[in-house]
């Protein structure tokens, strides 16, 4: 890594990890405020039902109960991100089961759970829209009657009840290309509803000081997100509220958006005390948010010779009760619906419905896990049918930079070939390719592959440097670090900028009082977006440094340069220098103030052509620059008890420049896990629109027995021109491969090819009679 | 409702005579009353792991302990352990290897691994380390790092290289 | 709710009989799981914790063995018990993970009684006898005979279970337990316990009970009759376990549905029988 600054690509320990490690570092929950109640909900048990009356006396009369809450007490204010349909309690009906109805605040949390229980709800059950057939059939329930009157921004344009985007992304002419192909694959593939068991439950903490300003401290992705979606719903300027975010316990998409804050807020509001709120696990589970389960039909065509030629795609995510991100999520989707891959001919459509299920969310991967499971096993099916080797397959039809995306964006770097010869070559591939369905005891071992792209980039963030007295550096920013080391990253970057020691950067935990705007910590947007901003703050320090140098040694700025360690000199003259400290002092006491750059930016790539492609209602013009993977798992199937065991992996990811190694790693190493987990094992159930294992013991994530240590993170930096030192994100991508690779490994272990996740024990088993009856 | 009790506790070392209501557990008096907040709540139904303290010196669910039948035991949490030689290897290796992100699981980790070096032989392997960890969640590192550093405490801290603690 | 702390027996049994509708804790890994669900609120709990001796275990010369009711499911696991009640350490080895084993008690599990646990299955194939003790006095019930339907047993409300009995087990006799779980420490989604007795390669006697497939531990005269007298070869444990298969009613949930728990009760008898015949093989 010539002539990169020593911060760049050091395997720097995170600063956040040494009060994690001694229990010191503080989460929501963690915290107490003066005076402070506690409340708790009472949660829908039906899961389509009109509130007929709701009798709180009970709760009230319960000693040290400070308040009770419902639906009608609250403003008619409703909030959302694409269509205005959420409010903190339910408003009139109940739309899923474990919706909270009522909450109650008082002196301690005993007493708070006690009154909930004794509050009594007279509900009339409606009839509950219960899965994504149900949600469109003709003459379908809607799950929002009042859909027409909610806000929407932008307008998406809505053809059917229940649904709550359509969109299309198409090139070339599908139905014509067909002919051409030799051989075409065609298949239907669902995939789960995963719920995010990010450990750490939600919690908030809400206040307001004598002047009437809002303090909410919570785990969030955004402080700027919650800080206005709390602005909507309790009709107070953003500029009467602060949003701060403690130690977050794991987010993964799940608390992107608000959680509970505009109900924490408005029992503060009316008690005029602090209140806390913590959601149980059970709670959350119900309430909170999940993964989009969905079912995706494929059709892809292909020359013998193995080029792609034609794909159609239709995929329906659920989303639930409300719309949340679903129109986001869709259209993300369908961008990746193609595959990276250049198939001339694509007709990609999907929509997102409404049913009476927990409203789905943004999650890892963000619809890409979705389409992607489907794809990618297409084209293992057309490798099987073609002959071909899976990543020879892969390889000939592989993007490559200066290629387009679909949607005519040019793609700015791509490391995919590197990530499959990687992949393929490390894991021998060869050797565990020829020997598929070997195995002894009744198991079978097979190995397979997966490509896949995602997107980092979309919208706004900015970022501020300081240079302080002494000639350290104070970087402020608004990334929320949910623990996938963003703060140490940004940090890093601005040291690297600077080129500085990292222990003289500064960074501070998000708060909206304090900090600039980002958007939010999500879509793997982090280190780019983010990382620009500090990048171009740092710019701005280094040219005000520049110039003061330039002023005490009476020469051109152009002719200062800086020197790693804080010093500015005269080009050619080592003598000739500065340190920052002197600099700044310089600054702070004699002439020019205090150096302060700052850098902002909207997502500023190549927007979509829509000369050439056909883009329905899509709800942004341009989302992000691309980032690419591999990955290769080797599996063993148990044919007596349907079991698939993960023995070894190898994940590639291309993530332009590692700005910190092991931080990728970590990123590379739990992304797959969780994939592993989506592909294998986790599925959130309903009968009868009721949850079926919304807790820890009936929903299992995988622990450490589960799961085998030979995962190998395999990091390929292919930089990308606009990302800072060529870095780009890897957040979600790891998660996105495993599920398709795993499927792929089944499908060469036993000849069967499973289209539904998770691969349970009892599904693979029944794959497995079922091909024995053939 | 029946009222309060005060239950004498040895935690970290001091006496503590905090109240516990009725059905409160180790876990929410630690929380709630001793102002200890490294043990975690992630399920209060014992399957995760993040609540882990030493009872009696024995790694323990503090969700799934009453906090009156805790009378006279022993506790030590995460904030116990500080001078610990063992926590304190198990620290420097997991905070190098990258096996912290999000931290909620990480007390109770740190928690258990270290009653399994206080009872180990010689130096736990990676199996022995995995076996140990089966109940305690991580959501975040995948184990791979959390593994792989402990058995790098683990040589550190109970034998096979010179002059660590627990020779 | 109010919680004693009796230092004997009797005393336990007083405070059982003198307070409607209280329980005894032991471990606390299940009952404080279920307090903290909202799922039980007993106006009393005694806890089992101070009875003096009830945490004894004891190997006899005879190789029976005598466990208190207190004895936690990590001293049975780290215990060498001879012939074929390996498989109830094997069993106690897989219960949920380290911390819970480390306060779980034997007794516990076997009065929690739920049809997915592990220990009361090889309990059932070690064929232990339990020792219950009420106001009326002490009686002897057969694990058999304890388990009566999903978390209930044969204990009367005021009984307290005290202590276990495990007959000696005959020469040549091995024991095996058998999981299958979704994932490590999960209930099990079939568990197998056996317990076999072996006469130079031939099977004299077997006991074999099925965890998770009915509302109480599954064992068959006919499915053991099966596998007596004969090599243990494949056709005979494939008798047994298509024995066992017809007769086991699981219950349906989030582990499987119960037509595939049917479905994998023969190819896991088949593991677990194989698995005690393996030690009855490898040098002692
Ligand atoms: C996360 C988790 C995972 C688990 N996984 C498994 C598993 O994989 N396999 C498995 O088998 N178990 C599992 N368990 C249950 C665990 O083994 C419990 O320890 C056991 O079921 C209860 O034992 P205990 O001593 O804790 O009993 P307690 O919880 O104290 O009591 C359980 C019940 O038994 C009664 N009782 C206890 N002792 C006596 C007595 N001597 N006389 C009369 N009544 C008595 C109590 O009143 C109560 O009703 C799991 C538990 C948890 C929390
Ligand atoms: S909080 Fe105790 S085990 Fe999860
Ligand atoms: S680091 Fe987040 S749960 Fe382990």
């Amino acid at each position: 890594m010539k002539g990169l600054p020593e911060a760049i690509g050091a395997r720097l320990p995170r600063r956040d990890a040494a009060d994690k490690l001694a229990g010191a570092a503080r989460y929501t929950d963690d915290l107490s405020r003066p005076g402070m109640l506690h409340a708790a909900i009472l949660g829908s048990p039906w899961p389509s039902a009109r509130i007929l009356g709701i009798d709180t006396a009970a709760a009230r009369a319960l000693p040290g109960v400070r308040a009770v809450l419902t639906g009608a007490d609250l403003p008619d204010r409703r909030w959302g991100l694409f269509v205005y349909d959420e409010t903190p309690l339910a408003a009139g009906v109940v739309r899923y089961v474990g919706e909270p109805v009522a909450a109650v605040a008082a002196a301690d949390l005993a007493t708070a759970r006690a009154a909930a229980a004794l509050i009594e709800v007279d509900y009339e059950e409606l009839t509950p829209v219960l899965s994504i057939e149900a949600a469109l059939e003709d003459g379908a329930v809607p799950v929002h009657r009042e859909f027409g009157s909610y806000e929407k921004r932008p307008d998406l344009g809505f053809e059917r009840v229940n649904e709550i985007a359509r969109q299309e992304f198409s090139e070339g002419d599908v139905e014509a290309a067909w002919a051409d192909c030799d051989v075409i694959v065609e298949g239907v593939y669902q995939v789960p509803s995963q719920s995010h068991v990010y450990l750490e439950p939600v919690s908030a903490i809400a206040e307001f000081d004598r002047a009437g300003k809002l303090t909410v401290r919570s785990a969030n992705q955004s402080v700027n997100k919650v800080q206005a979606t709390l602005s909507r719903a309790l009709d107070l300027p953003m500029s009467k509220i602060r949003v701060v975010t403690p130690a977050v316990g794991g987010a993964f998409g799940g608390k992107s958006g608000v959680t509970v804050q505009p109900l924490v807020a408005h029992l503060a509001r009316v008690t005029g005390r602090p209140v806390k709120l913590t959601l149980t696990r059970e709670e959350d589970f119900m309430a909170m948010r999940r993964r989009h389960p969905a079912v995706v039909r494929v059709r892809t065509g292909a020359k013998a010779d193995g080029t792609l030629i034609a794909r159609d795609l239709d995929i329906v995510y659920d989303g639930g009760a409300y719309a949340e991100d679903s129109p986001a999520v869709l259209g993300f989707g369908l961008l990746m619906a193609r595959g990276p891959y250049a198939i001339p001919h694509c007709r990609l459509r999907g929509r997102a419905v409404y049913t009476n299920r927990l409203r789905a969310a943004g999650f890892r991967g963000y619809g890409n896990p979705q389409v992607t499971f489907a794809t990618e096993a297409q084209i293992d099916e057309l490798a099987d049918r073609l002959g071909l080797d899976p990543v020879e397959l892969r390889l000939k039809n592989a993007v490559e930079a200066g290629g387009r995306w679909i949607g005519g964006q040019t793609i700015t770097s791509c490391g995919l070939r590197a990530c499959l010869t990687e992949a393929r070559d490390t894991s021998g591939w060869a050797g565990k390719r020829r020997d598929g369905g070997i195995g002894a005891g009744g198991k079978r071992r097979g190995v397979g592959v997966s490509a896949f792209a995602h997107i980092c980039g979309l919208l706004g963030t900015s970022a501020t440097v300081r240079l302080l007295e002494d000639g350290t550096a104070a970087l402020a920013h608004s990334a929320v670090d949910l623990g996938q080391g963003a703060e140490a990253a940004l940090a890093q970057i601005c040291a690297g900028a600077l080129d500085i020691d990292v222990d003289r950067v500064d960074s501070a935990p998000a708060d909206s009082g304090a900090a600039p705007y980002n958007w939010s910590t999500g879509g793997s947007r982090v280190t780019y977006m983010v990382g620009r901003a500090v990048m171009q703050a740092a710019d701005a320090v280094r040219q005000q440094i520049a110039r003061h140098a330039a002023e005490t040694f009476e020469c051109a700025p152009g002719d200062i340069e800086i020197r790693p360690g804080g010093r500015a000199g005269i080009v050619g003259v080592p003598e000739r220098e500065l340190s920052f400290g002197e600099i700044s002092l310089r600054a702070h006491y004699r002439t020019g103030g205090p150096i302060i750059g700052s850098g902002a930016l909207v997502y500023d790539g190549e927007a979509f052509d829509y000369k050439e492609a056909v883009i329905r209602n899509y709800p942004f013009e341009r989302v992000g620059t691309y980032v690419f993977g591999a990955h290769v798992v080797e599996v063993e199937v148990d044919t007596v008890t349907g079991k698939v065991e993960i023995l070894r992996a190898w994940a590639a990811h291309d993530v332009g420049r590692a700005i910190n190694p092991t931080s990728v790693e970590g990123q590379i190493l739990g992304g797959f896990v969780q994939g592993a987990g989506y592909a294998l094992l986790e599925e959130m159930l309903w009968e009868d629109g009721q949850p079926v294992n919304p807790s820890m013991m009936d929903y299992k994530v995988f622990g450490a027995l589960d799961l085998p240590l030979d995962i190998h993170p395999i990091i390929v930096e292919e930089p990308e021109p606009s990302g800072p030192f060529g870095a780009k994100g890897i957040g979600e991508p790891p998660l996105v491969g495993a599920a398709p690779a795993i499927a792929n490994a089944v499908a060469h272990a036993t000849g069967l090819r499973l289209r539904t996740i998770p691969m349970t024990p009892e599904r693979v088993l029944d794959a497995l009679a079922a091909a024995a009856e053939r | 409702m029946t009222a309060a009790v005060a239950v004498v506790l040895a935690v970290n070392g001091e006496a503590l005579s905090p109240l516990a209501g009725p059905g409160e557990t180790l876990l929410d008096i630690l929380r709630s009353r001793a102002e200890l907040t490294g043990s975690k709540r992630g399920c209060n139904t014992g399957v995760c792991g993040a609540c882990t303290v030493l009872v009696d010196g024995k790694a323990a669910r503090s969700c799934l302990m009453l906090a009156a039948d805790c009378a006279g035991r022993e506790i030590v949490t995460i904030e116990g352990l500080d001078g610990d030689p063992h926590a304190a290897l198990l620290r420097e290796e997991m905070a190098g290897a990258g096996a912290v992100q999000c931290g909620y699981c990480t007390p109770g980790i740190i928690v258990a691994l270290t009653d399994l070096f206080r009872g180990a032989a010689g130096p736990p392997d990676a199996g022995a380390v995995r076996h140990w960890l089966g109940g305690n969640i991580c959501r975040c590192t995948g184990y791979v790092s959390i593994v792989e550093a402990a058995v790098k405490a683990g040589r550190r801290a109970v034998g096979s290289e010179p002059g660590m603690p627990g020779q | 709710m109010q919680l004693f702390h009796p230092t004997t027996i009797d005393e336990a049994v007083a405070l059982l009989a003198a307070h409607d509708e209280a329980r005894c804790i032991a471990g606390g890994q299940s009952l404080v799981a279920m307090l903290n669900l909202g799922l039980l609120d007993p106006p009393a709990l005694v806890s089992l914790r101070k009875v003096e001796g009830l945490d004894r275990l004891t190997r006899h010369a005879d190789g029976s063995v005598a466990m208190g009711a207190a004895v936690t499911q990590a001293a049975l696991a780290s215990t060498d018990l001879p012939g074929a009640l390996a498989v109830l350490s094997e069993a106690a080895q897989q219960v949920a993970h380290p911390a819970i084993r480390n306060f779980g008690t034997v007794g516990g599990a076997l009065c929690h009684a739920d049809p997915a646990a592990d220990l009361p299955p090889a309990f059932v194939a070690a064929d232990a006898r339990l020792t219950a003790i009420g106001p009326d006095g002490a009686r002897s019930i057969r694990a058999e005979d304890f388990f009566l339907d999903y978390l209930t047993t044969a204990l009367a409300e005021d009984e307290i279970l005290t202590e276990i009995r495990l007959p000696p087990p005959p020469p040549g006799s091995v024991g095996a337990y058998h999981k299958f779980a979704r994932v490590d420490g999960d209930y099990a989604t079939v568990s197998v316990a056996v317990a076999l007795t072996l006469e130079d390669g031939i099977c004299r006697a077997a006991r074999v009970v099925l965890g998770s497939c009915a509302a109480q531990p599954l064992r068959l005269d006919a499915a053991d009759a099966a596998l007596a007298d004969t090599q243990l070869d494949s056709d005979a444990v494939a008798r047994a376990g298509a024995l066992l298969q017809d007769s086991a009613e699981p219950l349906a949930d989030m582990r499987g549905s119960a037509d595939y728990r049917r479905r994998i009760i023969p190819g896991l008898v088949a593991r677990a029988v194989e698995a005690a015949r393996a030690r009855s093989e490898a040098p002692a």
